[in-house]
């Protein structure tokens, strides 16, 4: 039972890289938002706390309404609200990623990644890279095969465990709309995450049209894969040594590669291979 | 003509070149531009002294350009982009004495 249901609104919970997010749905439509929540966030989903909620738990406060001036209103109050379903879902997805990675800035290294898994020995290949280079292209086509961890938050501890993140997809749905789809990674046919993934290897991804047509990787130095990562870096400066932090991780990946590719699919082998090589 | 480096909040060489982090950007940096904060380092320090480190680390500048010259240029260089700073006025006005 991951829903409660009080005073007319619903409450759903998450865990979102390790943080606990609690949503409460309000609003004349509520119920139909706290369904679809439980639908697109079904890998991040947790049971109530037994006792006393975690004093860090997240709470957002989701209001979905048919009426304006209600949406108005609940607006003015602070809430995330909509009379729109896939607008609030398109809002929320992105909310719950800042809140829980605001929660965990001092604690994990976290950067634009998406993170795959074998789903039997748990290695996972971060493939890093700015938006649009192919993050969330990636792991709805390679998911299938491996295991999803995250398509948008490479969360890394100390020991190189990752703490997987397999959040909802947002996928563009038309040309002219703004609104992403909010994709449960089972609709997309995706493999369930490893419980515990651990880098095997970091890649740079280097997306181009006129990139060859096989995958090239190429090793980036370490003071250059800085360069590349650390502005894909979530509140890099908020831990010690953060750039000697990075470097112990890819020294222990093998060092950071560039991989220049034209299509997702054209990496199932690249990342297959980085799997076996780890095994 | 004196500067001093600003306060990194972590820094990592390697084969000659380094990154260093001030805030939350991170710096690339070639051989002489290391050598150069290497040689600043966290006390104000005279161009002429960073010039007579780089005299020996490295090889003298092409074409007869001037060593403190080329010192003061890359100090300039370094300045605008946040790394350095300059503590005497004659060099803000770019004059190397």
């Amino acid at each position: 039972m991951r829903q409660d249901i009080s005073g007319g609104s619903h409450t759903v919970h998450l865990s979102a890289l390790g943080v606990p997010v609690v949503v409460r749905a309000s609003g004349s439509r509520s119920s139909e938002l706290s369904q679809a929540l439980e639908v697109a966030w079904e890998w991040c989903l947790t049971d109530p706390p037994a006792g006393h909620s975690d004093p860090d738990t997240v709470v957002i406060e989701a209001f979905l309404d048919k009426d304006d001036e209600a949406v108005r209103t609940a607006r003015a109050r602070g809430l995330v609200a909509g009379d729109s379903l896939a607008e609030l879902m398109h809002w929320l997805t992105p909310l719950v990623t800042t809140r829980a990675i605001t929660a965990r800035a001092s604690s994990l290294l976290m950067m634009h990644a998406c993170v795959l898994s074998d789903p039997v020995s748990g290695a996972a290949v971060v493939l890093a890279g700015p938006s649009g280079a192919g993050k969330t292209t990636l792991a709805r086509t390679l998911g299938r095969s491996f295991g999803y961890v995250t398509d948008e938050c490479a969360a890394i501890r100390d020991d190189h465990g990752v703490v997987p993140f397999p959040k909802p997809l947002s996928l563009v749905t038309g040309a002219a709309s703004a609104v992403k789809e909010q994709a449960a990674p089972s609709s997309l046919g995706l493999t369930a995450p490893h419980p515990s993934p651990r880098v095997v290897s970091v890649l740079y991804l280097d997306r181009r049209a006129d990139a060859p047509s096989s995958p090239v990787l190429a090793p980036v130095p370490n003071v250059h894969a800085l360069g590349l990562l650390c502005p894909q870096v979530s509140f890099v400066g908020s831990r010690p040594r953060p750039l000697n932090r990075i470097v112990s991780l890819l020294d222990s990946a093998g060092g950071l590669r560039q991989v220049s590719y034209r299509e997702a699919a054209d990496l199932e082998a690249v990342v297959g291979k980085l799997f076996a090589d780890a095994s | 003509m004196r500067v001093r480096r600003v306060p990194f909040l972590d820094e990592y060489a390697e084969g000659g070149e380094s990154a260093v982090l001030i805030g939350d950007r991170v710096f690339v940096l070639s051989e002489i531009a290391t050598t150069i904060l290497a040689a600043v380092g966290d006390e104000s320090v005279s161009v002429d002294a960073v010039a007579a480190v780089l005299g020996e680390a490295f090889e003298a500048p092409p074409d007869g350009t001037d060593l403190l010259a080329a010192t003061t240029s890359a100090m300039h260089e370094l300045a605008a982009q946040g790394l350095l700073e300059i503590t005497d006025s004659d060099l803000q006005q770019g004059t190397a004495k």
